[in-house]
C-alpha cells in the first residue's frame, strides 16, 4: 500500500507545471466563464428568460450552463487530458526509466490510474466552483436576477436532481472514455492519434445526438452527452447509460491491465 | 584454493529477434565480473542497446537467460533491480519539471532517504543547478542528472548505455572521472556500451566487443592486447613497389597502398632483414617505420573483418 501512494503521489509530482494540469483548470472554467460573460452582455433577456415560469434563476442556469458543458466539451476535454498525461511519459521518453525502477507494473498501472482519476475529479470540483461562482457574480452584480434568494438547483421537465449528484452521475458517464484513452493512450505515443480517434467519436456521437438515434446509449462518447436535459431514472439509481458507461469501464480497465503488466514495456 | 568468480551480470546463450526470420543476438555469454568497470562495444547496430534493454527485462527473454547478481532477472525482476542503477540511451527526465523534482520521484519510488538526493546532486555537481528546470539544463548537465537517478539508490551495479554520447571533450572527461571514482569509492560495478573505444579504453577494466549480434571478444584489455600482440607491422616506402612484394610476398603479408606497403611481422628484428632483402636486390628504401596496434586498431580490425558465420 506505501508503494502504491508512493507511485500515486510521483504521479501528481509530474503533473506539476504540466499542458494536462493547466488544463484541467482552464477546461473547469471556460463554460462557466463563457456563460457567465453571455449573460452578463445580454442581462437584460437573461433576466426575462432565466426567471420566467421559474422563479428560482439557478434551475435554468445550470440546465443551460450543465448542457453546455456536456454537448461535446466534455467528452473532448477528457480525451484531450488522458493524452495530455500520458504524452508525459512519451515526451520525456520515460517510460524505460520506469520500468527499471524494483516496482511492480501492477502498482505503476494502479498509481497512473488514480492520479488521472484524481485530475478527474478535481476537474469536476473546479466546474462546481466556478458554476457557483458564476451564479453568485451574477446575484451580486444584478439582484434582479435573485441568484441570492435561492439555492442552487437543476431542473428539467419540473423534475429537480441535487447538483451534486448530477455531477456525480456524469462522472460516471465519462468512466468509459477515461479507460478507452486510458488504453490507447499508453499504447499510442503519437499524441495526435489518440485525439484523433477521440474526435472521430464525439463527431460520431454529434450525428447520431442529431439523429436521435436510440443506439447513443451504447456509444462511450455519448453518454457525457446523455446528461444534456437529463432527468434522473426514480426507479433506478442509474440509468441505462449510466449503467453502460460502468460496464465499459470495467471490461476495459480490466483489458488494458492485462496488455500493461504483461505485454507493454515502453 | 581458486575462489569462484562472482559474476555481477551473467547471461546463457542470450539470443533475440526482433521478428522470426532475423535474429539480433546470437548466444551471447556476458560475465561481468563484481568491482569492475565493463566496456561493452561495438559499431552502431551492433546489439548493445538490445543486449542492455533484455538486461534490464525492456525486451521479452523468453529464455529466461539474463542473471543479475546471480539470481535469475525474470524471476526475481524486482530484488534485482533494487540493486541496480541504468541509464540507457538518451536521459529519461521529465523537462517539465526542476532537476530536484526528477530526483525526487525516483527517490520515493525507491524509497531512499531524502538526504541522498544532495549526495547524488554534490557526486554529479548538479547542486546549483538543482531548482532549474531541466529544460534550461545543457546536454552534459542532462547525462549528468541521468547519472544522478541512476546513482540515487547507491547501486551495486550501474548499467550505462552511451553515457558520453553527444558530449564535448570536456564533458566526456568528467564523465570518465565520474565513474571511476563512483568505481573506486563505493565499489560500484560499471557495464557501459560505446561504439568508440576510445572515449572507454581509459577506464574499462574489462572489454567485451560485439558485432552483428555476436560476441568477438571477452576479456581484460591486457587479454585484448596480448591477443593481437604479434600483429605488429613496418610500413615502408621504396622507388619500385612491385619488385618489393614479389620479393618479400613469400615470407610475409602484405598490404599494398600503392605508395607504400604494410608489411606484417613478428617483432621488430625482422625489419633489418626485409630492408637488408630490399636493397640487395637494388630496390631503395626511403622509409620504414613500425607500428603496433592500439586498442582502437584492434577493435577496428576485429569488428570491420568479421564476416557473420
Amino acid at each position: 500500500m506505501k508503494e502504491l501512494l508512493a507511485v500515486y503521489r510521483t504521479e501528481l509530482i509530474k503533473t506539476k507545471n504540466s499542458f494536462a494540469f493547466w488544463l484541467v483548470i482552464l477546461g473547469a472554467l471556460f463554460i462557466p466563464a463563457f456563460f457567465v460573460a453571455t449573460i452578463a452582455y445580454h442581462w437584460h433577456d437573461y433576466v426575462h428568460y432565466l426567471v420566467v415560469d421559474n422563479p428560482n434563476p439557478w434551475n435554468e442556469y445550470s440546465r443551460k450552463l450543465f448542457n453546455g458543458v456536456h454537448f461535446t466539451f466534455l467528452p473532448l476535454l477528457i480525451v484531450l487530458m488522458v493524452a495530455l498525461v500520458f504524452n508525459i511519459e512519451h515526451k520525456s521518453n520515460t517510460w524505460k526509466h520506469i520500468f527499471v525502477l524494483p516496482v511492480a507494473k501492477t502498482k505503476i498501472f494502479t498509481g497512473k490510474y488514480l492520479a488521472l482519476i484524481t485530475l478527474v475529479l478535481l476537474l469536476y470540483c473546479l466546474l462546481f466552483t466556478f458554476y457557483l461562482l458564476g451564479g453568485y457574480l451574477l446575484g451580486i452584480w444584478k439582484p434582479e436576477f435573485g441568484f441570492l434568494n435561492y439555492s442552487p438547483s437543476y431542473k428539467y421537465r419540473n423534475v429537480h436532481t441535487n447538483i451534486v449528484a448530477y455531477l456525480s452521475k456524469s462522472f460516471i458517464t465519462v468512466l468509459a472514455i477515461i479507460a478507452i484513452h486510458f488504453w490507447l493512450s499508453f499504447r499510442m505515443k503519437n499524441l495526435f492519434s489518440t485525439i484523433g480517434i477521440g474526435l472521430g467519436g464525439v463527431v460520431l456521437t454529434l450525428g447520431m445526438y442529431i439523429s436521435h438515434w436510440h443506439s447513443l446509449i451504447y456509444v462511450p462518447y455519448g453518454l457525457p452527452v446523455l446528461m444534456c436535459n437529463y432527468a434522473p431514472d426514480f426507479h433506478h439509481v442509474l440509468t441505462t447509460f449510466q449503467k453502460n458507461s460502468l460496464i465499459y469501464f470495467s471490461i476495459i480497465f480490466v483489458a488494458s491491465y492485462f496488455d500493461f503488466t504483461k505485454f507493454f514495456r515502453g | 584454493m581458486q575462489l569462484k568468480k562472482q559474476f555481477v551480470i551473467e547471461t546463457k546463450n542470450l539470443s533475440f529477434g526482433f521478428s522470426k526470420k532475423n535474429s539480433t543476438l546470437k548466444n551471447i555469454n556476458l560475465k561481468v565480473e563484481r568491482g569492475s568497470i565493463y566496456g561493452f562495444l561495438g559499431p552502431n547496430g551492433a546489439g548493445k542497446t538490445t543486449t542492455i534493454r533484455l538486461l534490464l527485462g525492456l525486451l521479452p527473454d523468453p529464455n529466461n537467460s539474463v542473471f543479475l547478481f546471480n539470481q535469475n532477472f525474470l524471476q526475481n525482476r524486482v530484488q534485482c533491480l533494487s540493486k541496480t542503477g541504468a541509464l540507457i540511451e538518451q536521459p529519461s527526465l521529465y523537462e517539465h519539471l526542476r532537476g530536484f523534482d526528477n530526483l525526487e520521484i525516483t527517490r520515493q519510488l525507491r524509497k531512499i532517504p531524502k538526504e541522498r538526493i544532495n549526495d547524488v546532486l554534490q557526486t554529479v555537481r548538479l547542486s546549483e543547478a538543482a531548482f532549474k528546470k531541466v529544460k534550461a539544463y545543457s546536454l552534459g548537465m542532462k547525462q549528468r542528472l541521468g547519472i544522478a537517478l541512476a546513482l540515487l539508490p547507491e547501486p551495486e551495479l550501474l548499467i550505462l548505455d552511451e553515457p558520453v554520447n553527444g558530449l564535448d571533450p570536456s564533458g566526456i572527461m568528467e564523465m570518465r572521472e565520474l565513474l571511476q571514482t563512483i568505481n573506486k569509492k563505493y565499489n560500484t560495478t560499471i557495464f557501459l556500451s560505446s561504439h568508440l573505444i576510445s572515449e572507454v579504453e581509459k577506464i574499462v577494466t574489462h572489454i567485451g566487443i560485439i558485432n552483428m549480434g555476436e560476441m568477438l571478444f571477452q576479456g581484460t584489455i591486457n587479454d585484448l592486447y596480448n591477443l593481437k600482440k604479434n600483429e605488429l607491422k613496418v610500413r615502408i616506402k621504396t622507388d619500385n613497389p612491385e619488385l618489393a612484394v614479389t620479393l618479400l610476398k613469400a615470407s610475409y603479408s602484405i598490404v599494398d597502398h600503392e605508395d607504400t606497403l604494410d608489411i606484417i611481422i613478428q617483432s621488430t628484428k625482422e625489419v633489418n632483414d626485409i630492408i637488408h632483402l630490399l636493397i640487395n636486390n637494388n630496390v631503395k628504401v626511403y622509409e620504414a617505420v613500425t607500428d603496433s596496434k592500439n586498442l582502437e586498431q584492434i577493435f577496428l580490425s576485429m569488428t570491420q573483418s568479421y564476416t557473420v558465420s
